[in-house]
């Protein structure tokens, strides 16, 4: 690296060392693959689940709902607030709350559990249909199209631009693949072991 | 201010006019090599001076300096430069090196690496030997042109990383150099303006800047070391120091070099290196070149991680009753698979023995929890286990064996 003896050894080395690292990936995207976060992330989630009481009607549409808005929640907390989806699900969480409490002491208290399946289900149909739509309807700038509709996707980047917008995406797709990691692994744990119980008071090899 | 009145005194030379374009490229400051003829020779160092000297403009604190060194420099360039005698400019030259170096010094010393490169170039032109300290005032001189095109939010000293830039950083060739940044200070600190305020103030610059710039770098190629502009164009340095709140991008051979497309490059620059990171992050995408077909991509696979999400959270869901009582064992033996693996081997066994003892310990363990429906449940499961094998407990001997076979 240092060869040349005159002066600018800095200048060269650095031409030497110009070849740039292999990308890797920025910190905030390997702590999302850290184990560590994972079990963070994963005693977050059992917590919260089980504060949430379920309704006894398992396959009721609702409870998955709840479940994946709990879900969400634990991952925002997770990223500790420092990105803006995770600002964003935690707010919207509040904010439901909010809307709520007020309706609640409008209308009946009978209401509650709907409102929150309501709010969540009208959410979803918008970006269902918005997504089919806009990106048919005034393609031209297609670029432009698609970014806006990642940008509805990702929560909290609706009028971001777009070099933002790509950064919350590396993001949220580095603690989505974690999230869902972190859920297979607890649905295994709980469903699996329950699967060998007749016959078998011991097991081999199931992990 | 200060600049205008400068730049009026230095306009009342009819022949410096045309070296008032070469302000925009302060490499020509560090040109130290087109001194062949006495003709470029004088331009030159009329820039060479006038750009210095532009320099210490910004420096409120050293009015006093300005002062002089405005006196030396109104007088000499109208004798020494046209006669075009080369001591006489030697003289110009060295005092106001000597005022530099007097600037210099308040400010620090800058590291030597960064300064030695500008030494090569300046030993390769006789007339500059004579300067005692080449290499220390080729640094000031460079860094006072990243200082000048740089900070008018604060004067903070930033140095230190600036002296890390300043191997990239000689080329303001956006129009934020020389002359024009203070007029933009005057108006307001924001980047945004100093750019439009810069843009009003020189449009001739600009037109000939490009030009200047081009034929700068071309010279700058001949005589600096091949590695050190090889550097230059394939870095893009930007520095990051808090205090400023633009990135300084410096513009690569044969590129425009107005403000619009260098800020446009730098936008598309960032944008193409998340892509990239993206990229990596989302499989299948290696095949895909473009924008366009990259975005799908991505929105499919954000669509398919959500849809995944959702599907999990309905099957969590419809097994989230067993959730409860199953919770503990789980968080011990799944969550924490390393460590923690002693203790919960240790609570575990005494589960064995006594599944009351087991069951008051994990409550007591969680306390904060709503006890509704946790001990319910552990009370039938506790019942139940008297009477039959029970699938809590072989469940609970499995969580064991488990945790036996993963040590």
């Amino acid at each position: 690296m240092d060869s040349m003896s005159t002066s600018s050894t800095s200048d060269l080395s650095r031409r030497k060392r110009k070849k740039k690292s292999p990308p890797s990936p920025p910190p905030s995207l390997q702590k999302w693959r850290s184990e560590k976060q994972q079990q963070i992330y994963s005693t977050k989630l059992v917590n919260a689940l089980r504060e949430l009481r379920i309704t006894q009607p398992s396959p009721n549409p609702r409870n998955g709902r709840a479940v994946r808005e709990v879900a969400d929640r634990a991952l925002a907390v997770a990223a500790r607030g420092k990105t803006l989806w995770s600002r964003a699900i935690l707010s919207k969480a509040v904010k439901l709350k909010f809307r709520k409490h007020k309706r609640q002491r409008i209308t009946n208290p009978a209401l509650t559990s709907t409102v929150t399946a309501t709010g969540s289900i009208r959410s979803k149909n918008k970006r269902g249909a918005a997504t089919v739509m806009r990106i048919k309807a005034k393609g031209l700038p297609a670029v432009q199209r698609k970014v806006k509709v990642l940008s509805r996707l990702v929560p909290g980047c609706r009028k971001q631009t777009l070099p933002v917008v790509l950064e919350e995406t590396t993001d949220y797709i580095a603690a989505m693949e974690m999230q869902i990691r972190a859920m297979t692994a607890l649905l295994s744990a709980v469903t699996s072991p329950t699967e060998h119980e007749e016959g078998q008071t011991h097991v081999l090899g199931v992990w | 201010m200060d600049n205008e009145l400068f730049m009026n005194a230095v306009a009342s030379h009819p022949s410096e006019m045309t070296s008032l374009s070469s302000f925009t490229s302060p490499a020509a400051m560090v040109n130290w090599d087109s001194m062949e003829t006495p003709q470029p020779l004088e331009q030159s160092i009329i820039t060479r001076n006038v750009s210095k000297d532009c320099f210490f403009l910004e420096k409120s604190t050293e009015q006093s300096f300005f002062g002089s060194t405005l006196s030396s420099l109104v007088s000499p360039p109208s004798d020494s430069s046209f006669s075009g005698g080369v001591a006489g400019e030697n003289y110009v030259i060295k005092e106001l090196i000597g005022n530099l170096g007097y600037v210099g010094d308040v400010y620090g010393a800058p590291a030597n690496g960064s300064g030695s490169c500008y030494a090569t170039p300046m030993m390769s032109s006789p007339p500059l030997d004579a300067f005692s300290g080449d290499s220390r005032f080729a640094e000031r001189a460079a860094r006072f042109s990243c200082l000048g095109s740089r900070s008018f939010n604060g004067r903070t000293n930033g140095l230190v990383a600036e002296t890390v830039s300043i191997n990239g950083e000689l080329t303001r060739v956006s129009s934020t150099s020389g002359i024009k940044p203070p007029a933009g200070e005057s108006s307001g600190e924001s980047s945004r303006k100093r750019k439009a305020k810069s843009k009003e103030n020189s449009p001739s610059k600009a037109s000939q800047s490009p030009n200047l710039s081009k034929e700068v770098e071309e010279k700058e190629d001949s005589y600096t070391k091949r590695s050190r502009k090889s550097e230059e164009n394939g870095e893009k340095t930007k520095s990051l120091d808090p205090y400023k709140d633009f990135i300084h991008v410096r513009a690569r051979r044969g590129q425009a070099t107005d403000s619009h497309s260098l800020a446009e490059r730098v936008r598309r620059e960032k944008i193409s290196e998340r892509m990239k990171l993206l990229q990596d992050l989302v499989p299948g995408c290696n095949k895909v070149t473009g924008k366009a077909l990259m975005l799908d991509e991505i929105i499919n696979y954000v669509q398919s991680l959500q849809r995944q999400v959702e599907f999990l959270s309905m099957k969590l869901s419809s097994v989230n009753t067993r959730l409860d009582f199953n919770m503990d064992a789980l968080m011990s033996k799944d969550i924490f698979p390393s460590c923690n693996n002693q203790q919960v081997l240790q609570l575990e066994s005494s589960s064995e023995i006594l599944l009351a003892g087991h069951h008051s310990h994990t409550l007591q363990l969680n306390p904060n929890d709503s006890s509704n429906n946790i001990m319910n449940p552990m009370e039938t499961s506790e019942s139940r286990s008297f009477n039959s094998q029970l699938p809590t407990l072989t469940h609970f001997t499995d969580s064991i064996s488990q945790v036996f076979k993963s040590l």
